[in-house]
């Protein structure tokens, strides 16, 4: 949203790139086109509304859209320098989960940490959820093999133990009720 | 709070109160000081400190520790799983590799502080042995299959000892960060206790201030009041005295204006009237009080002006001086000027008292005393000045003069025949005729009883003789009727003496003039006789007594 505010023409163009693409894309709330299975171990199990559970796996993960967020992460979160994170953007994957505004996002690691991401988060900070760091796939030893991302770096209000608390790691399940 | 400000001080008072009031002063300049260094001071560690907390910071020791104890409970409960076949190696494999990440082998020094590791050494030993174990097992897990045979068996084996250890940790960790916060919140109290102090002494000081404004203010206001008082008796003070002058001033106006003497002041260079009464304005013939007046030009004759000006430059004052005042229509008056200072410029004043009455008066007493109240001629002194000067004339001048004696004949006869009112007609009658026959510049008076005397300047024996025979003519043929109406006949006997070059004095020309009279009294009346110098010794004793 924020790059929209300086470029006048550019940024139409943009927005009316997406609008014609989204329509040329599959329709969100089918199911098998969330993601697809290809028989590899899963790593994200995804929870919808009135639906039953779906098991993603990195390959699926990787053919959605893909978005870069360049970042220093806080410090008490243990990860140093800046790194280049490239994953699925949470808010396009909950809206082709079929969820919106009124459903509760929660997400769930692997040692049973859990949070519960605001929407809001989603319109204002777009945060990523990155399997890739450097275009390196994370392992479960690095936190990975999935982790949100906020964009620290170009946002100084996500300083705070909140930001630093939601940015879960290992993440295995996605839930939007 | 006790101030003395409340009511108003005598400025002795105030004078005595002003070194305490300074030195509260400096005091009160002193403590702002001291709390501007306080308090820039605390805002210096203020601002450091929420430059500290401008970072999130999270005191994670005793969730790293319970994570590893739950994390390592898992992985033995998974374990004995496997064993039993109850659950897939896969699963084993991942819940190790969490727990390797939850230990952060990799960037071990920085999950566990520095001081934990310091203060709680055995906690940290048993968490590097749990490492060690955990790497090992990883190790294996990854190798091949004849290695990993008994993985299940070796983490059943440890994890009962190093789950306890990993819970004494926890408790450990617990105690020590508890304290540790509560060292923190110590020392964060003690800070806001500081800050306290400084802001405490930011309001005493402000109280303070507030307080030395609201003493300043209300002193001000009672100055104000006390001078806004001494300034309301100050002008009812003036404006007394300005009443009580300008009664004064309309006084002396008064008595100016009332007063009979003629006043003026005026400047001496402008001509700008200061004052003027309204005799002055009349007896200058003038309707309103002039805008300018110039005492010089106030004077009718220009030589007396002059004099006037040259005795008050000279003296300053000049008193009773007679003068003509006023252009149109001049008035004697006695003037007395004073050259004083008015405004700091020269100004005349000029006081006139008219004397014109006098004046009249002392020309009258003047003529009183020349002249004959009966026939108007010159009295016999008269006479005899105005004679004199006219002879001095005619000497210096070599001109001849002659002296005519008049007589009425048998005078005495009128006055007793016809009564002395008849005498005195004739005389009058006589007068007129001997006036008519005379010049302009001939002088004539009455000496005595019937005898008049007239003096021709420019006239020698013969001229004169034709005169005086002009008059004996002229009084014989007077017309005079007496009380009774009756007409009597007058004649004369006229004696000449001329005045010669040498002679001195009126009275020896009279008296030959006399003597001539004598002759022609002696030789029949009605006649004119000179005086004839040839004989002049026996004639002289003969008549002179």
């Amino acid at each position: 949203m924020t790059p929209c505010f300086r470029a006048g023409l550019p940024c139409a163009a943009f927005a009316l790139f997406v609008v014609l693409s989204s329509l040329w894309l599959p329709l969100p709330s089918h199911a098998s086109l969330v993601c697809q299975p290809s028989g590899a171990r899963p790593v994200l199990k995804l929870q919808r509304p009135t639906q039953p559970a779906l098991a993603c796996d990195l390959q699926a993960l990787e053919s959605l859209p893909a978005r870069d967020i360049v970042t220093t992460l806080p410090q008490a979160l243990g990860i140093a320098g800046k790194s280049q994170w490239r994953g699925v953007s949470l808010r396009q994957l909950v809206e082709r989960m079929g969820g919106n505004e009124r459903h509760q996002i929660e997400l769930t690691a692997l040692n049973d940490y859990a949070v519960r991401i605001p929407w809001s988060d989603l319109l204002q900070y777009d945060p990523v959820l990155a399997y890739r760091r450097n275009h390196q796939p994370i392992g479960v030893r690095d936190k990975g093999p999935l982790i949100l991302i906020y964009p620290f770096d170009q946002h100084p209000q996500l300083q705070k133990q909140d930001y630093v608390n939601r940015t879960i790691w290992q993440v295995n399940v996605l839930s939007v009720r | 709070m006790s101030s003395p400000s409340d009511k108003p001080l005598s400025p002795a008072a105030q004078a005595a109160r002003l070194p305490r009031h300074q030195r509260g002063t400096y005091w009160l300049l002193a403590l702002v000081l001291a709390m501007v260094v306080a308090t820039s001071v605390a805002l210096w560690w203020t601002l450091r400190q929420a430059q500290s907390l401008a970072q999130p910071f999270q005191k994670s020791d005793l969730w790293y520790v319970s994570s590893v104890h739950s994390e390592l409970g898992r992985v033995a409960l998974l374990a004995r799983k496997v064993k039993a076949l109850e659950a897939p190696e896969e699963e084993l494999r991942e819940r190790l590799e969490v727990l390797y990440s939850t230990l952060d082998m990799a960037g071990a020094s920085q999950r566990i502080g520095a001081r934990l590791r310091q203060d709680l050494a055995q906690p940290a030993l048993d968490l590097e042995e749990l490492g060690r174990h955990v790497k090992r097992w990883s190790s294996r897990m990854a190798s091949a299959p004849p290695e990993r045979a008994g993985l299940s068996d070796d983490i059943i084996a440890h994890t009962d000892a190093l789950l306890q250890s990993t819970r004494k940790a926890v408790v450990a960790v617990h105690l020590f960060s508890s304290q540790d916060t509560d060292l923190v919140r110590q020392e964060l109290h003690d800070h806001f206790m500081l800050l306290s102090a400084v802001l405490g002494g930011l309001l005493i000081g402000t109280a303070l201030l507030i307080r030395k404004l609201l003493q300043e203010a209300r002193a001000a206001q009672a100055l104000s009041q006390q001078l806004a008082q001494a300034n309301r008796q100050l002008e009812m003070r003036v404006a007394s005295r300005t009443r009580e002058i300008d009664e004064n001033r309309a006084l002396l106006g008064f008595i100016l204006d009332s007063s009979p003497s003629d006043v003026a002041l005026a400047d001496v260079e402008s001509g700008f009237v200061h004052f003027i009464n309204n005799q002055m304005v009349e007896r200058l013939g003038l309707q309103w009080p002039p805008m300018k007046l110039f005492l010089p030009e106030l004077l009718h004759d220009p030589a007396t002006s002059r004099q006037l000006m040259d005795a008050l430059e000279k003296y300053g004052q000049v008193d009773g001086m007679e003068a003509l005042i006023g252009t149109r229509n001049p008035r004697w008056s006695s003037l007395s000027a004073r050259l004083i200072e008015v405004d700091g410029r020269l100004a005349h004043l000029l006081w006139g008292f008219d004397i014109s009455t006098h004046k009249q008066l002392e020309s009258q007493l003047r003529e009183l005393a020349t002249r004959d109240s009966l026939t108007g001629l010159l009295n016999r002194r008269a006479f005899l000045e105005r004679g004199t000067a006219l002879l001095d004339h005619c000497r210096r001048h070599a001109k001849p003069c002659t002296v005519l004696m008049i007589d009425i004949d048998h005078f005495k006869r009128i006055n007793d025949r016809y009564g002395h009112q008849t005498g005195d007609d004739s005389l009058r009658a006589c007068a007129t005729s001997i006036a008519g026959a005379l010049r302009e510049a001939d002088i004539l008076g009455r000496l005595g009883g019937e005898e008049f005397a007239a003096l021709l300047p420019h006239s020698s024996t013969e001229s004169a003789h034709l005169v005086a025979e002009r008059i004996r003519d002229a009084i014989s043929q007077l017309q005079i009727l007496s009380i009774a109406s009756e007409p009597l006949r007058i004649t004369v006997s006229i004696g000449m003496a001329e005045m010669a070059h040498r002679d001195a004095g009126i009275e020896t020309i009279l008296a030959w003039a006399d003597q001539a009279l004598y002759r022609a009294k002696a030789t029949g009346r009605n006649k004119v006789l000179a005086y004839e110098r040839s004989t002049p010794s026996p004639d002289t004793t003969e008549t002179l007594p």
